[in-house]
């Protein structure tokens, strides 16, 4: 039994080299192996037979099968993908119809008595309104842009000044 | 990413997969099944698959988890399974390793990570060291340490 213990510390360790392997699979195996032992018997050849199968045959046609699925998942992304983009395009061309029925109509023809009842000073003095109010409303925001800049300076300015009076005073 | 491409990049690991879940499930079907089931999982990642920093690893390891998680959630037993034997004797011999097998895999599924992986890496699929240590990147020393704790765990749990 001194073999046998010293074999399987060596298991519980993972110290065994092939051979001893095998010698202690045989002992754990023998009909008179005393009951103290099962726990260690069931372990070490339950793992043994664990490993039993690691080289299997694979079954005929498992390459084309699992070919033949990976077939049948592309058709049905290919599928889904052309359902969804087909359904994109109906909902913009719906979207299109409808926006064009809402919008049109009435306001061109609003817009053309518009057009041939203002004369063509009146056009340009519009436009030129148009233009100033513009370039009025870039200017105030140049100017709020402007007003920002000249405070983030002076706040730079006074964080300055009291670094410089801590730096001193240390 | 296309149809060829993917099959290029998978089917060359379809063997080894079918051998790793086939040592844990004993049963051809099953093993088939689980193959399939993550061959297809890929399939739905195929786009996500280059940031996969190694292709081989990811899948063995899919694959041993979900076989695992099929035995410990006992969905499919190991029952099955064609018994070859010469005599009597080395029949029940057999039956009680395949027994005992059935058992030890069981508590190999219900293990915490990492000793799960590196026992079934090691004792079910017979990796060596070496190439545990590469889809691991676990030292060797480290490896045997868990190895130790997880064959010591399972003697405790048939001591009980």
């Amino acid at each position: 039994m001194e073999k046998l213990d010293s074999l399987l510390e060596k298991f519980y360790n993972v110290q065994l080299s092939v051979p001893e392997e095998r010698e202690l699979e045989e002992l754990l195996s023998d009909p008179a192996l005393p009951s103290e032992y099962f726990a260690d018997r069931d372990a070490v050849l339950g793992l043994s037979g664990c490993g039993s199968d690691r080289t299997p045959e694979v079954p005929e046609g498992f390459g084309r099968r699992l070919e033949e699925a990976i077939d049948s998942a592309s058709r049905r992304s290919r599928f889904r993908l052309y359902t969804v983009r087909f359904m994109a395009a109906a909902a913009v061309l719906i979207a299109g119809i409808v926006v064009a029925a809402v919008f049109s109509g009435g306001d061109d023809a609003r817009q053309e008595d518009l057009m041939a009842e203002m004369s063509v000073e009146d056009a340009r003095e519009a436009t030129k309104k148009a233009f100033d109010m513009l370039s009025y409303g870039l200017g105030k925001g140049h100017e709020s842009v402007a007003i920002a800049e000249d405070r983030l300076g002076k706040a730079g300015r006074t964080v300055n000044e009291m670094l410089e009076k801590l730096n001193n005073n240390l | 990413m296309e149809t060829a491409e993917f099959k290029q990049r998978m089917m060359p690991y379809a063997g080894q997969m079918y051998a790793v879940a086939f040592s844990i499930l004993k049963k051809p079907s099953d093993a088939e099944d689980v193959v399939q089931d993550i061959f297809l999982k890929m399939w739905e990642k195929r786009h996500s698959m280059d940031s996969i920093a190694n292709l081989k690893a990811y899948v063995l390891s899919s694959v041993r988890n979900k076989s695992l998680d099929m035995l410990a959630a006992g969905s499919r037993g190991n029952e099955g399974g064609v018994l070859e034997c010469s005599d009597e004797g080395r029949a029940a011999e057999q039956v009680e390793r395949k027994e005992a097998a059935t058992r030890v895999l069981k508590l190999i599924a219900a293990m915490p990570e990492p000793q799960r992986t590196v026992i079934s890496m090691h004792d079910v699929e017979g990796m060596g060291y070496d190439e545990i240590s590469d889809l691991t990147g676990m030292s060797e020393g480290n490896l045997r340490t868990l190895l130790s704790r997880a064959r010591k765990r399972i003697r405790d749990v048939f001591k009980r």
